[in-house]
């Protein structure tokens, strides 16, 4: 495998090769140690932090669907000084590119947040713009241009660090919130979050889940994924990372050829632990196969 | 250590209209796996069922590298499960979860009272037998919906563990549940540690009681969940105080206090 060369720079973000792992699968990726060595892996974006604590939505908050699944957790963990205390250590002696996740409801929130992310084996900072923004009424920041421009803009002034923004796929045109992000200072974009959805079931007539409503994950959503990917990365000059029901090197590699720089591995985390791993060497043994020797030559080479 | 294996079927038997115990070759995880511990069994390579499915570990057999799982045809997925035959394979993860606190051996005086309800008798066989190895008296009260769904109690009595049964439809034993079936039992002033799996409803009630006589008690939950390692935080039980635990990690088995059921 030396003779590809799989690292990619993702907006001032050096990683050895385009896997990360997806925030809220992959735990602290302490938990996936047993699997293999998270040195190995291009990066693990953490679970989604805020800045107090949060104990979750109520039960249920999972459930299978047809290639996929629902969730709504709730934001569940333990906040960002826990985070330092605690993980952030086990991960810098570990030598793991680390991203964090993360998420609050107002943009002092998410300033303060980055403030305090501004830590020696942090790499970069991923923001999570799905979360309502209290001030304006619960909207999610990530519906409007003109909420992404305001706290995209802000974080940015907080924060020396390459900055990611993960998008929501529940607007009517991504690739204009996507440019809204960049204008305002975004380094690179993540894409997609998952799709708000519904599981109900007919003999009780109730919702399955607590929450009535979650995110839609895994297989199911890699089309629709795919097609976002592809128009973001033809509207905005920044890199893309790829996310949505990416479960082989097959789908990575068709994220990669749509233009996405790098790729996250999500649900796939909870069905087969080894997954990103595979990946990584799938994506290795296609560029060989097909004669190529830097995964940059296939970022992006879509043919129309 | 929490690894993947590829299993092979030694036997996929139905039991029950709706039960089956499937007997895995696994030597490695057979060798370190307690009881109360589950597994995730990845029952197809397809992606509907798109999750594994959790199955606590119904029996095992270090010598001879055997494990047993007991699950009941509900979803998707455990009815594929029931299709696969001996010769197949299955990816199963495990050990998984923190299994029960078993007393120290000989220790005077302990009965363990087994409380199965339905399908909850599935961890309950591997107990009995670290428990009968520790020379612990152990008796089993179990209910289920109606006799035929009644499963393994030879398996238990091969043991000496003391059977006492009861049926929602007074079929077999005693008719009504399972936890009036225990209050009957400590009437007559016995007593013992509690160790229950079944359902919800079931095991609040069983809270109660224990409560009111003074019984410790291990409950084994059950719950929706999607890794099963502590990475997609699904898996939750309310905890006194407020927040949650999450069954995978800080369970599948908890002490009766440690949860709001």
């Amino acid at each position: 495998m030396s003779t590809v060369d799989l690292r990619v720079n993702i907006g001032g973000l050096q990683l050895k090769n385009p896997v990360l792992t997806a925030s809220g699968t992959f735990g602290y990726g302490i938990e996936f140690q047993s699997f293999g060595d998270l040195n190995a892996l291009g990066g693990v974006v953490v679970k989604g932090t805020t800045l107090e604590p949060r104990a979750g939505n109520p039960p249920q908050r999972v459930v299978e669907t047809a290639a996929g699944m629902l969730n709504s957790i709730g934001l569940e963990n333990p906040g960002v000084d826990y985070f330092l205390e605690h993980y952030l250590p086990q991960l810098r002696s570990l030598g793991v590119t680390t991203i964090v996740n993360m998420a609050g409801n107002s943009v002092a929130e998410y300033c303060e947040l980055a403030e305090r992310l501004q830590q020696p084996g942090i790499a970069a900072l991923e923001l999570n713009i799905s979360c309502p923004n209290v001030k304006a009424g619960g909207m999610a920041f990530g519906t409007s241009e003109k909420l992404v421009e305001e706290v995209v803009s802000q974080v940015k002034e907080h924060s020396r660090l390459p900055l990611i923004v993960k998008l929501s796929p529940n607007v009517t045109d991504i690739a204009r919130i996507a440019q809204a992000a960049e204008a305002a200072g975004a380094d690179a974009l993540s894409l997609i979050n998952t799709l708000l959805g519904m599981a109900v079931d007919h003999r009780t007539r109730r919702p399955i889940l607590g929450n009535v409503v979650g995110g839609l994950s895994g297989p199911a959503i890699k089309p629709v994924a795919l097609r976002m990917v592809w128009q973001v990365a033809q509207a905005v000059q920044i890199p893309v990372i790829g996310i949505g029901g990416i479960m082989t090197a097959a789908d990575a590699l068709e994220f990669i050829i749509c233009g996405a720089s790098a790729i996250q591995v999500g649900a796939a985390n909870f069905v087969e632990p080894v997954a990103a791993w595979q990946i990584i060497d799938g994506i290795a043994a296609y560029l060989k196969e097909n004669g190529m020797t830097d995964i940059k030559q296939l970022i992006g080479s879509l043919e129309i | 250590m929490i690894s993947s294996y590829d299993a092979a079927i030694l036997e996929n038997q139905q039991l029950a209209p709706s039960i089956w115990r499937l007997q895995l070759d696994v030597a490695a995880l057979a060798q370190q796996v307690r009881p109360g511990q589950f597994v995730q069994v990845r029952v197809t390579n397809t992606y509907d069922p798109f999750l594994r499915t959790p199955l606590s570990v119904h029996d095992c057999d270090a010598k001879a590298g055997t494990i047993a799982l007991l699950y009941q045809t509900v979803g998707t997925s455990t009815h594929a499960l029931s299709r696969l035959r001996p010769g197949a394979s299955v990816n199963i993860l495990g050990p998984l979860g923190n299994g029960f606190t078993l007393p120290p051996a000989r220790s005077n005086g302990n009965f363990a009272l087994l409380v199965a309800g339905g399908i909850g008798i599935a961890p309950l066989l591997f107990l009995a037998r670290e428990l009968v190895a520790k020379k612990v008296s152990t008796r089993l009260l179990y209910g289920a919906r109606t006799a035929a769904d009644l499963t393994g109690i030879d398996a238990f009595e091969q043991l000496g563990v003391a059977v006492a049964c009861c049926t929602d439809d007074g079929s077999q034993g005693l008719k009504g549940n399972v936890v009036d079936l225990l209050a009957g039992y400590l009437q007559s002033g016995a007593a013992g540690d509690v160790y229950a799996c079944g359902p919800t409803p079931m095991l609040r009630a069983l809270q109660q009681l224990v409560r009111s006589k003074g019984l410790a008690a291990q409950f084994s939950l059950e719950a929706y969940m999607a890794c099963g390692l502590g990475a997609c935080l699904g898996c939750v039980v309310a905890v006194p105080g407020g927040g949650y635990a999450h069954v995978c990690t800080d369970g599948p088995v908890f002490k009766e206090r440690e949860v709001e059921l």
